[in-house]
């Protein structure tokens, strides 16, 4: 899927976590994995066509590649399908990191109060 | 559960991602079996499964909605015409729940069925059977004339050792067969001695199936073939997890089989229980009874052959068919001249033989009976839905005056129509799987399900009787049942949808708009004469299945009054105690019985003791030929066989068998007495229809009597075979001269039978600990079992013939009670004009006895046709038997006259001064 410069490259709140999962799998990011990660971590239930759909989504945006495994014998010898962030997308997480930590930012003690 | 799961979320997934996507799924399934067990993991799936169905219900159905992206408008191309179709479908079914609810639940319950119905047919006849290449594996009969049948009428016979040989020297079409037959075995050691049922094979049984052991190795063909081979086994999945707690240190182990030690060797798979359906235990023809393989008349075996790949099924049979007579020819001289020969060979295919006529017969008229409801339920639909229709003139009148095509009115309709099957299908999957599970409940045993007696013409080849015993918990909803299950839906779609559909898009809008919604016109009862035709339809279907339950609940009643010779009130009988030969001769056996029944005679309570070797409608047990010296009749006379059964002397008073002529056996009648028989009076009738049979002698070709025996008593018939068969000549021969090593035990007592099977138990136990004790079974149970088939086909019957009739009556109210309110003001000026209340009754139901009477005509003419069907499954009752027929015809008529009672009701209350004001 080509880049769509004309998106603005806001991100979802969904679409944040999958990209935080990007990072912290690296090569081992694929669809299970990655749900894993997400269900693991922020403790909610997801069905793996969501994952994907976010992870193709962000992939039209640009800010994700994937590329096709080889076949393993311990999923019914299944491809897998991997993700990792391009550098468009690694930007992105960032702005939208710091936007959040500016917004948070001296606000940590009255969020955990709340 | 899985594989379904994993194909339907394979199936919603974008045909891209299917793969990572099922991938990904395996993945997790599998890391969640390894770290929290398969009921984790199986639950995690169905949740996965919803979440997935869910997600593609908003994601891919709707079209994305990625926003800005290149998704389709809303309103672009045919697709989304029709999702907005179905949106608007969506809200016009939620502004009325109460018509949405009956509807979904009425088509929910006739898809369940069906789709119940289905998994249980293509469970037991459709589905490949689970081994290897299951389409080349046949089975190899010899045909023997049927002496019960008469002349010319051959059924499927078994195989000699020798002869076996033989015919695989002459065959060419099969690549590999193997021998087996059903075996019962004592296993002993380990806990309580127990009896299992299994199977004595040649080494390559397993192979040909396909079927490798999980643990340990098959016999080698040294030790299946060759007499006095080391004594081996193998055990089933079943028996090693329940006697032997799943232990591998099982292999190389000597359990106690029938008294002798057997080396384990190997386990096989989960699931598999031989071909006779019930084995958990094999061991290799050669050790179970060497002799066999030398013995050119004991016909034993069944051969289950793999079909060369480069022969056809056609061309397996043909040459079957002569290669069996060349084998029988090759012994012509050795043969015994009262051995039944055999004219021809025939194969079958393995999965032709898994059911035998009845049963298949039984489950495609079941099917049939639940398709009908369904066609019943559809028919509901359609009137409701046309009377909404009727209902909804205005609305639909509107549309089309503001620009909508009529096209686009019908598919409008069609869509409602299609969405309420839809969310029918889903209910009825909810049904069907509830239905499974309950059937799975009630049927816990793998053997019962199927179980069923040797009816008469029935193959009783070893083996492949035994095909038809599925059990409940493997039908389960699968991929092909669900595929069926979808075009039931798209089926009854189009049914509902039809003709509301036809009618919408017929619709005149002026002439719709300028009546008022609810009161009839013309065309309104133009409309209604289709839906009468439609409830005549219905009743007719109706009167069908009701005639059908009629006539198998006739014949269940017909099989239960049938004497089948004993009293079986208060009877209890128990499974063969089989004495192991390593252990008994005939001397210390015929001790042995002789101190069981005196210990168990002594128990408290109980009446009567005997043992005789077979049960009343079990099948039977042994035939044999006999010859009559003293009729002049020269010759062995083999056409009828005749049953021999072994007894001691208490076991008539003890089943209520009665003395007719001379006397029973006596203490008296033992080893070194003259020999002495009793026979029944079916044989009297056969071998001496003038003379007295009492005195006469009779040589008895089995049991030792051949030198020839007086006949000293006649005793009233016994159904041995099956409730449906009468009598055949039967000679009983005392248990005290002639040994036999297979004994059951019938009791009658006072005592229930916990109490007593404790005490039998405890008896044999003192005898011997080594004996099991199983099959425990009181005599009523044992007559259920017999007529297990008719009960069941009676009740599934009934039960949908009474859902049709319920479902007809609903459609029969429906239509009275619109007929009644279109012609309400009609009826209001009759009452106006002087009518009175008899003459209104008589104008509504006129008009009901009318469609009623159109119906039944069609049902009768419909039922006379195809009650045919079921001629063969029913007992002494005639497929058009008046009796039934007259009184179903009442049933029908009643209902649905006792469904117009609210409509006429309510039409004679009608207020003329009401009725005219509101036109």
């Amino acid at each position: 899927m080509e880049h769509n410069p004309f998106v603005a490259s806001t991100l979802g709140e969904f679409e944040q976590l999958v990209l935080l999962a990007l990072v912290r799998l690296g090569p081992e990011a694929y669809g299970a994995t990655v749900r894993r990660e997400i269900e693991g971590r922020a403790g909610r239930q997801l069905s793996i066509s969501a994952v994907y759909t976010t992870l193709e989504r962000l992939e039209q945006k640009g800010l994700v590649r994937s590329w096709i495994g080889e076949p393993t014998p311990q999923r019914g010898g299944r491809r897998r399908k991997h993700f990792e962030l391009r550098p468009s997308g690694a930007r992105a997480l960032k702005v939208a990191y710091k936007t959040f930590a500016d917004m948070t930012a001296g606000l940590e003690r009255q969020l955990k109060a709340l | 559960m899985k594989k379904l799961a994993l194909f339907l979320i394979g199936f919603v997934s974008a045909p891209v991602d299917r793969e990572w996507i099922v991938g990904d799924t395996i993945e997790e399934f599998e890391r969640i079996e390894r770290f929290h067990g398969p009921a984790a993991a199986r639950r995690w799936l169905r949740r996965e499964l919803c979440r997935v169905l869910v997600h593609a219900s908003r994601h891919r159905l709707a079209g994305r909605r990625s926003p800005g992206l290149a998704a389709p408008a809303r309103g672009d191309g045919p697709m989304s015409a029709i999702w907005q179709d179905v949106r608007y479908a969506l809200r016009v079914l939620r502004r009325s729940p109460g018509f949405t609810a009956v509807a979904v639940l009425t088509l929910a319950l006739g898809i369940g069925a069906n789709t119940a119905m289905f998994a249980v047919v293509h469970a037991v006849l459709l589905k490949p059977l689970p081994f290897l290449d299951p389409e080349r594996l046949m089975l190899v009969h010899r045909l023997v004339p049927d002496r019960e049948a008469g002349p010319g009428v051959y059924r499927e016979g078994v195989w000699s050792y020798p002869k076996y040989r033989t015919f695989l020297d002459i065959q060419r079409a099969f690549t590999e067969t193997a021998l087996f037959a059903r075996r019962d075995y004592s296993v002993a050691g380990d806990g309580q001695p127990e009896r299992v049922q299994g199977e004595v094979i040649t080494d390559r049984y397993p192979a040909i199936l396909g079927i490798s052991p999980i643990l340990g190795r098959a016999f080698t063909r040294e030790e299946a073939q060759r007499a006095g081979s080391q004594a081996v086994a193998m055990i089933g999945h079943g028996l090693w997890t329940r006697r032997y707690g799943g232990d591998p240190a099982i292999l190389g182990r000597n359990i106690q089989v029938n008294g002798s030690p057997y080396t384990v060797v190997g386990v096989l798979p989960r699931g598999f229980r031989g071909l006779n359906g019930n084995a958990e235990l094999w061991t290799p023809l050669a050790v179970l009874q060497p002799e066999m393989l030398s013995q050119l008349t004991s016909h034993s075996y069944g051969i289950v052959a793999r079909r060369r790949a480069e022969v056809s099924e056609e061309a397996a049979v043909a040459a079957t068919r002569v290669d069996v007579r060349r084998v029988d020819e090759v012994y012509r001289d050795e043969m015994p001249p009262f051995m039944p020969r055999s004219p021809a060979g025939l194969a079958v295919s393995l999965s032709a033989s898994r059911a035998d006529a009845d049963i298949r017969r039984v489950s495609w008229v079941v099917l049939g009976a639940v398709g009908f409801v369904l066609l019943i339920a559809c028919v509901n639909l359609t009137n409701l839905l046309a009377a909404r229709a009727i209902g909804r003139r205005r609305e639909l009148a509107i549309r089309v005056a503001i620009g909508a095509s009529r096209g686009r009115i019908a598919r409008q309709l069609s869509v409602e129509g299609l969405l309420l099957a839809g969310l029918g299908a889903i209910g009825g999957l909810a049904v069907a799987s509830v239905l499974l599970s309950v059937a799975a409940m009630l049927l816990p045993d793998s053997d019962v399900f199927f179980r069923m007696p040797m009816a008469p013409g029935t193959s009783r080849i070893a083996g492949a009787a035994g095909l038809t015993r599925i059990g409940a918990s493997m039908i389960g909803l699968d991929v092909v049942t669900l595929l069926f299950t979808c075009g039931v839906t798209i089926v009854t779609a189009v049914l509902v949808a039809l003709m509301p559909a036809v009618q919408g898009s017929a619709l005149r809008p002026l002439d719709a708009l300028k009546t008022s919604g609810s009161s009839g016109t013309a065309r309104g009862l133009h409309a209604f004469g289709g839906r009468s035709a439609l409830v005549a339809t219905q009743i007719a279907l109706a009167l069908v299945l009701l005639a059908g339950a009629g006539l198998m609940v006739r014949s269940a009643a017909r099989l239960q009054a049938t004497g089948i010779g004993v009293v079986p009130d208060r009877v209890l009988t128990t499974a063969r105690i089989e004495l192991p030969d390593a252990n008994y001769t005939s001397e210390t056996g015929t001790t042995f019985f002789a101190q069981l029944v005196e210990r168990v005679r002594a128990v408290p309570g109980v009446e009567s003791v005997g043992l005789g070797n077979c049960a009343p409608v079990s099948g039977g047990c042994h035939w044999t030929s006999i010859e009559l010296p003293s009729t002049g009749r020269a010759g062995v006379v083999n056409d009828p066989m005749v049953g021999i059964y072994w007894a001691t002397p208490d076991y008539f008073p003890t089943l209520g068998i009665r003395l007719q002529r001379g006397r029973t056996f006596t203490g008296r009648d033992r080893a070194g007495q003259p020999k002495v028989v009793l026979v029944n009076e079916a044989a009297v009738r056969a071998f001496w229809p003038r003379a007295d049979p009492l005195g006469q002698t009779i040589a008895v070709g089995a049991g030792g009597f051949s030198d020839g025996a007086t006949v000293i008593g006649v005793v009233s018939d016994v159904r041995y075979r099956a409730i449906e068969t009468a009598a055949t000549p039967d000679v009983y021969v005392p248990l005290a001269q002639s040994f036999e090593s297979g004994m059951r035990l019938f009791v009658r007592s006072h005592l229930d039978t916990g109490t007593l099977v404790t005490a039998i138990r405890r008896e044999l136990r003192a005898l011997d600990p080594h004996l099991p004790l199983s099959g425990i079974k009181t005599m009523d149970e044992q007559v259920g079992d017999a007529m297990w088939r008719t009960r069941v086909s009676a009740w599934l019957l009934s039960a949908f013939a009474a859902l049709a009739l319920l479902l007809t009556a609903i459609g029969v109210f429906g239509v009275m009670a619109q007929t009644v309110m279109q012609r309400t003001a009609e009826i209001g000026i009759r009452m106006a004009l002087g009518a009175q209340r008899r003459d209104v009754v008589a104008l509504v139901l006129g008009r009901a006895v009318l469609v009623a009477g159109a119906g039944l005509m069609l049902g009768i003419g419909c039922a006379l046709g195809l009650t045919r069907l079921i001629t063969t499954l029913l007992y002494d009752v005639e497929p058009n038997d008046p009796v039934t027929f007259v009184s179903v015809v009442l049933v029908v008529m009643l209902v649905a006259l006792a469904a117009c009672y609210i409509p006429v009701r309510r039409a004679t209350r009608v207020d003329a001064i009401v009725a005219l004001r509101s036109e």
